[in-house]
């Protein structure tokens, strides 16, 4: 059985890398739990079936991690350069936070409108932008020595158009009520 | 969680919401983001020849403790001068709004922002 001390790659199997095939990695999940699961563990007593749980939390935190490109770009910084980048902090990089004001303006104006259509392109819209900042991002890992301070800047700009999108789904929610 | 009276009324009646025309020598803009939580500020100042602050206004997008935290910032800099602005400490924004720790970064965030919007007024006003 696994140790505890695999990281969260390692679990599934994989080298630390920023690129995924997260099919792969469902499917892997899938097994893993099944293999896992406490109810396969009675012969063992309950000290076995307290580590099969403890696993299986340990599969679904891994999964939650690797399968978000944010959290999967945190979690290779924190694991191979010991950087935390989840902490709160502030960046002032005026423009782009002008950009993503002024996209939360539009998407205020399409709620309030209630339109529909407005809404879904403008979903595709920002999806497109996340889309083209995560490939940003695999670039910047693909390039080694990795250049931090630019991977800490595309990892920050991916959460805040993460941050729009979960708005939209919000919006969505609201007019489909 | 449980919201403080005072940053409910802010929440609600957000004092000087809106924009001014950021290209006015007489203004400054702060921008600043919060990337963990996705919160976006736009704190703007309106400085007068004898560098008093004459009205502040606001924009932010995020929880209530940052529009409630940028509010009142816009509320404390009227009739300051840009060096006393400038004074104000995220601990005094979090005292007054009984935010509670994990909030405390949406203080932090307000002060940035009227650090910000100090700094591009200076810039600015020097050209």
């Amino acid at each position: 059985m696994a140790n505890a001390q695999q990281n969260y790659f390692e679990l599934f199997g994989l080298e630390p890398n920023f690129f995924i095939d997260k099919k792969d990695l469902s499917s892997k999940l899938k097994r893993l739990l099944q293999s896992a699961h406490p109810d396969r563990h009675t012969q063992g007593g309950s000290q076995q079936q307290m580590l099969a749980m403890q696993k299986t939390t340990r599969l679904n935190d891994a999964f939650a991690v690797l399968k978000d490109p944010v959290k999967r770009a945190q979690y290779l910084l924190q694991l191979v350069k010991n950087i935390d980048t989840t902490q709160d902090h502030t960046v002032n990089d005026a423009e782009f936070l002008m950009q993503q004001l002024e996209l939360r303006e539009e998407l205020d104006t399409i709620t309030k409108q209630k339109n529909a259509s407005e809404l879904m392109s403008f979903a595709d819209k920002i999806e497109a932008m996340a889309e083209q900042q995560e490939a940003e991002l695999g670039r910047l890992f693909e390039h080694e020595p990795w250049d931090l301070d630019a991977l800490k800047i595309s990892i920050y700009k991916l959460q805040f158009l993460h941050k729009t999108l979960r708005d939209i789904e919000l919006a969505e929610d609201t007019l489909l009520d | 969680m449980a919201y403080s009276e005072k940053v409910i009324d802010h929440y609600e009646n957000p004092r000087n919401v809106g924009s001014f025309e950021k290209d006015d020598t007489t203004v400054g803009t702060g921008m600043v983001g919060a990337p963990a939580c996705g919160d976006v500020m736009k704190l703007q100042i309106k400085v007068n020849e004898q560098g008093i602050i004459e009205d502040a206004k606001f924009k932010t997008y995020g929880c209530g403790s940052a529009i409630a935290s940028s509010s009142l910032v816009t509320e404390w800099v009227k009739g300051k001068t840009v060096d006393e602005a400038q004074a104000i400490k995220n601990t005094d924004i979090a005292e007054e709004l009984a935010l509670p720790p994990v909030k405390i970064h949406c203080s932090v965030l307000a002060e940035d922002a009227i650090k910000a919007a100090v700094k591009d007024f200076k810039e600015r006003s020097q050209k």
